[in-house]
């Protein structure tokens, strides 16, 4: 089974304040904006993603929905809570094949990135992720199995050519 | 009083459920240029999920697939693509429970019932075991999250859903004998019915247009799930009977299409 995962950190989103849930903090215009960019950076790679799964908090519904250009003509797009959490088990078997983007936060991803890599969720300091940021994984999505192929920084997709 | 967001609504569905007769919390905008709020058919779809796991409950099954169908369109509405599949998902994963409940509801032939009765049974566990995921729960809470449909862009993808079953429907009349066309005219239907419902209108002609193709589509499934009973031969009189029965509602769907077509704008 193989699998080329794309995990994506989403875009830039309000600040955090004592008034809105933290779960319902929408993507800024300029953080629209630079992430769109990103997208056309990503699709002159020549990118296309069979599925991309989310987490259910807005900004990165909002990011999902700026990644469509990228999404096959018969792919899909599936909410996941798993994405709101520590990465776990259950999202390792819910990845598939395929070519696959998963949305969510920090510092989950960067331990869902260390974990597939290396085998340590723990090492996820040493794949920090901007926010809009990539990182392009290919092998089994079991812990330790999967190899870096690129960690791509939204300023990076931004100028790619 | 200060306008309520989704999200409190998900988070205290009871509270809340006491003020759904408001205008404003029943999806209905206030006014022609008020934005559309999913939260009546929110609270609906969060509402039916423990009854329809349950799998006893026909009525809750039938209504998690309508409010998945009357969610979906409201993001087609604003033009949303994510969450898409997730109420897609959620509907496809109820039908087969809700396709038998129809069936089972016009009490077929005793041998084949308690084929129908098992088949239902598996039906259920893996309604049940969808359900069990967080996925719906997960789609519930993304969707509590969104912004209000803006009036204006509504009204284009109303206009967007128009045309779909304006294009659905000279396809089916181009090509009478073929039930897929009709079929995916039915659907087009039910969505423009459930765009124009979000929009605060009543197209009671419209519904009365998708019900007929309903019921065509009740026989079709009829026939499919008998076919599909290892012992269908020993039925063979209750077979011609769903073909015929099939045909004429088919035949009916088309005159009854022919006959809305140029007032389709008036009927939605």
């Amino acid at each position: 089974m193989s699998l080329e995962l794309f995990v994506v950190r989403h875009a830039i989103a309000e600040e955090r304040s004592s008034r809105k849930d933290d779960v319902a903090r929408a993507l800024t215009p300029d953080g629209r904006e630079r992430f769109e960019r990103g997208v056309k950076g990503l699709e002159r790679l020549g990118l296309a993603f069979d599925r991309i799964d989310h987490s259910p908090w807005l900004r990165a519904v909002q990011t999902a929905e700026l990644l469509l250009p990228l999404l096959d003509e018969r792919g899909s797009t599936r909410v996941c809570a798993e994405l709101a959490a520590p990465p776990s088990g259950t999202l390792l078997e819910g990845l598939g094949e395929g070519r696959v983007a998963v949305v969510g936060h920090e510092p989950w991803l960067s331990e869902l990135v260390a974990w597939l890599v290396s085998g340590d969720a723990g090492d996820g300091a040493g794949f920090e992720m901007k926010k809009g940021g990539v990182a392009w994984l290919e092998g089994e999505p079991r812990p330790g199995a999967m190899t870096l192929r690129a960690l791509l920084p939204p300023r990076v997709l931004r100028r790619l050519r | 009083m200060r306008p309520v967001t989704c999200q409190e609504i998900v988070k205290e569905p009871d509270r809340w459920r006491l003020l759904a007769r408001d205008a404003n919390l029943a999806g209905k905008p206030m006014s022609r240029h008020a934005p559309l709020r999913p939260h009546r058919w929110l609270l609906h779809l969060h509402d039916q999920l423990p009854a329809a796991a349950g799998g006893r409950d026909a009525r809750a099954v039938h209504q998690l697939r309508v409010a998945a169908a009357r969610l979906r369109v409201w993001l087609e509405l604003g033009g949303r693509r994510v969450l898409v599949d997730d109420l897609r998902w959620l509907r496809g994963l109820a039908g087969p429970v809700r396709d038998l409940d129809v069936l089972l509801a016009r009490t077929p032939p005793p041998d084949w019932n308690a084929w129908l009765r098992e088949r239902r049974r598996l039906a259920v566990d893996e309604l049940k075991a969808g359900l069990g995921t967080g996925r719906p729960q997960a789609a519930v809470e993304a969707l509590a999250r969104l912004e209000p449909v803006e009036a204006e862009r509504a009204k284009r993808g109303w206009a967007r859903a128009l045309r779909r079953v304006r294009r659905r429907g000279r396809a089916a009349a181009a090509e009478p004998g073929c039930l897929e066309r009709v079929h995916r005219l039915r659907r087009a239907l039910r969505s423009l019915r459930y765009a124009s419902e979000w929009l605060g209108r009543k197209p009671k002609a419209l519904r009365r247009l998708q019900e007929s193709l309903g019921e065509l589509n009740d026989r079709d499934t009829a026939l499919r799930l008998l076919e599909a009973w290892p012992a269908a031969a020993s039925l063979s009189e209750e077979r011609e009977r769903l073909l015929n029965e099939r045909d004429e509602r088919h035949a009916e769907a088309l005159v009854a299409w022919r006959k809305a077509e140029p007032k389709l704008e008036d009927l939605a």
